[in-house]
């Protein structure tokens, strides 16, 4: 405990940041368990309480008599401050315990600027930093989430790497650490008992080789525990899971400030540049009835007047309709709230949206990705402007006057062609809703176009892409600002600085450790935070280790070369991506999961959209 | 029909603020069985309302708030469910219905504070009080300027408690001459020298 931790609260901002005690927060007695986690999310309190995956294993752990799990956020910079000039150690909000005294520390990779956060959390945890100097006494640092698919940037700062659903994993190595401890073997002896777990990933047990001419040439396996390649896991009926019905009820707004229920992992459309997209295959669904029950007992236990839909395309939801359906007439007389969010534009869903949003002050969201159906071929967005068009005039017909389009500029064969086909679609927006009589429309019209700048992410279609530069991203947003000039219509773009470390990052191997490292030393942190961020420490730090960083962002990569997340497995298959960037290249279609099967690799878990049609 | 609720707010949640406090009522009363009253309307609310707001950090042994229902139930049986789901740290421990009732926030006059102090010199706190006028600065709301304003002016009575450290200030309150207890700490940092840590609790609220 914290002597003084009640004088320091008076002095920030937001103090229930850092004093937990929620409603269904959990609370246990120290001396009753065997394995203690602190779960720390690398950013500030009220992102951290959004994530569906943290309290899916907060809640798991928890279920357990012989393990803890309590949480740790990042604490703002007031709050850094102050803990700096009291020495305070970074502490968990539950128990209020040193980092430093856990058994783990478990970080999510959530995205890739949020990495100077986890070095300053261990830091002020009082756990050092590089996994090479820590002793037999201090916890073992754990890291899980979708970036870990290509955690190399960051492998000396984490003993071990978790790879994908965790909910069987992370018991078993629960397991591992109690059978460890109880047989008093050393800190090595872990990691090697450990890396034989399936999707356990010790990065130690490596090392990174390259070639003459600075290529990646691959990862030596120094360990005869570690595996040559590491899969991730899976769980192969999800109605079999617990899901965290004690679902905490944070004291403050946080970004997501609602009940989330998941209804299913995993999407069956295979946009090409969307890493959600291929990293979570198969499609694995809960059933309705499943839903139903949770979502009861979930608004019984927390009292939130909204609760949404959770995943990466609801309307792929099968049973969709129905469900729906059914959640409205539970909840509505009750004056609970339903939110769909990632509605595709088919006309039940449209149906539906217009029912649940009663009041359509908040505006109604396109993300086309790219102006032409040629673009849109390339990145296999199966969006017509047709779609595009039925989508806004249903909106604007059933009282939306605000239309969000989201696009994304630097996608491969880009051309302005493409960039005037997104004046275009914003254009032909506006003249659609001038061409339906007042009458039948909502007033004042805003049509608002945001561009993001295109990521090449690992485990993509369009990982051998290279980014467009800095210099040509400008220029194209340039190009939009002068084009965009309709009254009704707002142009927002990314300053393109923060995509291009994010692609270094997302992209990078295991030289740029370093680089992390000093971005940290040099005070980085909270990345993700436009008013922290700095490009000229990042691109600093890279030119100091002497690292070209075109190497990693704009440099189109040969499909014969090797990658650097190469020995990490996600079903979906090298030789699949390949065929889907020919693909691309030619700006041919894939159908999607439940059209056809394209033969990701993914059925080889036996589970799931692969094996629908057996099911009947 | 109105439940009107005395409850209290103790160490563990005295850094939620007044909103987050109301947030959190509401969403526990709606876990019970009480029989709550919606508004009418496109967006049917519950209808609660809350006396004075307390400080964010400050403890209380006397808050109210006052709650629309369809009718009356059985005061241990309102007060147990509640109690049962609301976090530790808040208490409800007085209900009474009423058929019709002024607005809590109209009713409050006064209000009488424990205020721990942690200063070297506890004396010079109460050679303080001694005095006829203590002139303090506050921030307007904006926070672009400050005036001054006379903290006498909303003394009603005060005492100490010399080995705590406390000051026991009964002052007046409400929407239109509150007094905010950390004002009196602001007079000892002005006056008497640095605060190492405080601590205010709100004994009563005179309704």
């Amino acid at each position: 405990m914290i002597n003084n931790l009640d004088k320091i609260l008076k002095k920030v901002e937001k103090p229930v940041r850092y004093t937990g005690g929620e409603m269904n927060a959990c609370v246990k007695n120290l001396e009753e368990v065997k394995c203690h986690l602190a779960f720390c999310f690398p950013d500030v309190y009220e992102v951290g309480m959004s994530h569906l995956g943290m309290r899916i294993l907060y809640d798991l752990y928890n279920r357990r008599k012989d393990t803890y799990c309590e949480r740790v956020f990042a604490p703002w910079i007031d709050m850094e401050k102050i803990m700096r000039e009291e020495n305070i150690k970074l502490f968990s909000l539950e128990t209020k315990t040193p980092l430093h005294d856990f058994d783990f520390v478990a970080f999510t990779l959530q995205y890739e600027m949020s990495y100077t956060n986890i070095l300053n959390m261990l830091e002020l945890g009082g756990v050092p930093i590089k996994s090479a100097d820590r002793g037999e006494k201090d916890p073992f640092v754990m890291a899980g989430g979708p970036c870990a698919y290509n955690a190399e940037p960051i492998t000396d700062f984490v003993d071990l790497i978790v790879m994908g659903e965790g909910e069987e994993v992370n018991l078993e190595i629960v397991d591992c650490y109690i059978k460890w401890k109880s047989e008093n073997k050393t800190r090595e002896e872990f990691l090697e008992m450990v890396a034989e777990i399936d999707g356990v990933y010790v990065p130690k047990f490596y090392k990174d080789t390259y070639n003459e001419d600075g290529t990646f040439k691959g990862l030596e396996k120094i360990n005869s525990h570690a595996k040559d390649k590491i899969t991730k896991r899976i769980i192969k009926d999800l109605d079999t899971l617990t899901y965290p019905e004690k679902w905490i009820v944070p004291y403050m707004n946080i970004v997501h400030d609602r009940v989330m229920l998941e209804i299913f992992r995993g999407c069956i459309r295979g946009c090409r540049f969307c890493q959600a997209g291929y990293i979570y295959r198969p499609v694995r669904e809960k059933s309705k009835e499943r839903l139903e029950e949770l979502a009861e007992k979930l608004i019984a236990n927390t009292g939130y007047e909204e609760i949404s839909l959770t995943s990466l395309s609801t309307s792929d939801y099968r049973n969709f309709h129905p469900l729906a359906q059914s959640l409205i007439s539970k909840f509505k007389p009750r004056n609970i709230n339903l939110s769909l969010p990632s509605l595709r534009t088919d006309s039940i869903s449209m149906q539906l949206l217009k029912e649940v949003s009663e009041v359509r002050k908040s505006g109604f969201t396109i993300a086309p990705e790219a102006g032409t159906q040629r673009l849109r071929d390339v990145i296999n967005k199966g969006l017509s402007e047709e779609d595009i068009m039925r989508a806004c005039d249903f909106a604007f017909r059933s009282g939306w006057s605000t239309i969000k389009l989201y696009f994304m500029i630097g996608l491969p064969t880009e051309t302005y062609e493409d960039l005037d086909g997104i004046v275009d679609v914003a254009n032909k927006i506006v003249d659609l809703y001038y061409a339906i009589p007042k009458a039948e429309r909502a007033k004042g019209l805003t049509v608002t176009v945001s561009t993001s700048t295109f990521v090449p992410k690992p485990f993509t279609a369009l990982q051998w892409c290279g980014q467009d530069n800095y210099e040509e991203i400008k220029k194209k947003q340039d190009y939009l600002k002068s084009k965009l000039t309709n009254r009704a219509i707002k142009y927002n773009w990314h300053e393109p600085e923060t995509s291009v470390v994010e692609a270094i990052l997302a992209k990078g191997d295991r030289r740029l450790n370093k680089v992390i490292y000093n971005v940290w030393k040099n005070g980085g942190k909270f990345d993700s935070w436009g008013e922290f961020f700095s490009y000229d420490r990042w691109m600093k730090a890279l030119e100091e280790e002497g690292i070209d960083y075109k190497y990693y962002a704009e440099r189109k990569m040969s499909t014969d070369e090797k990658l650097a997340w190469e020995h990490i497995n996600v079903l979906v298959t090298k030789d699949y991506l390949k065929s889907e960037y020919e693909k691309s290249m030619r700006g041919e279609v894939t159908s999607n999961c439940r059209q056809n099967c394209s033969g990701c690799g993914a059925a080889c878990m036996g589970t799931g959209v692969c094996f629908e049609r057996n099911e009947k | 029909m109105i439940a009107r609720v005395k409850y209290t707010k103790g160490q563990d949640v005295k850094y939620v603020g007044h909103l987050d406090s109301m947030r959190t009522f509401i969403r526990c009363i709606k876990r019970t069985c009480i029989p709550v009253k919606y508004s009418n309307g496109f967006n049917p609310r519950v209808q609660i309302s809350f006396a004075l707001p307390l400080g964010v950090g400050v403890t209380s042994d006397c808050e109210y708030f006052d709650l629309e229902v369809e009718q009356a139930m059985n005061a241990e049986m309102f007060l147990g469910e509640l109690n049962s789901t609301l976090p530790g740290g808040y208490r409800v421990i007085e209900v009474e219905f009423l058929e019709s009732a002024k607005s809590l926030m109209s009713l409050v006059k006064e209000a009488e504070y424990k205020i721990k102090i942690e200063v070297d010199d506890f004396d010079k706190v109460i050679e303080l009080f001694e005095r006829d006028s203590i002139v303090i600065e506050k921030e307007s709301n904006s926070k672009k300027e400050t005036k001054e304003i006379e903290l006498k002016n909303f003394i009603l009575d005060i005492s100490f408690d010399k080995d705590n450290k406390e000051v026991i200030v009964h002052s007046t309150a409400g929407s239109v001459n509150n007094m905010n207890p950390n004002f009196i700490v602001d007079a000892v940092e002005k006056y008497v020298g640095e605060v190492e840590d405080y601590d205010i609790h709100r004994i009563k609220l005179i309704i």
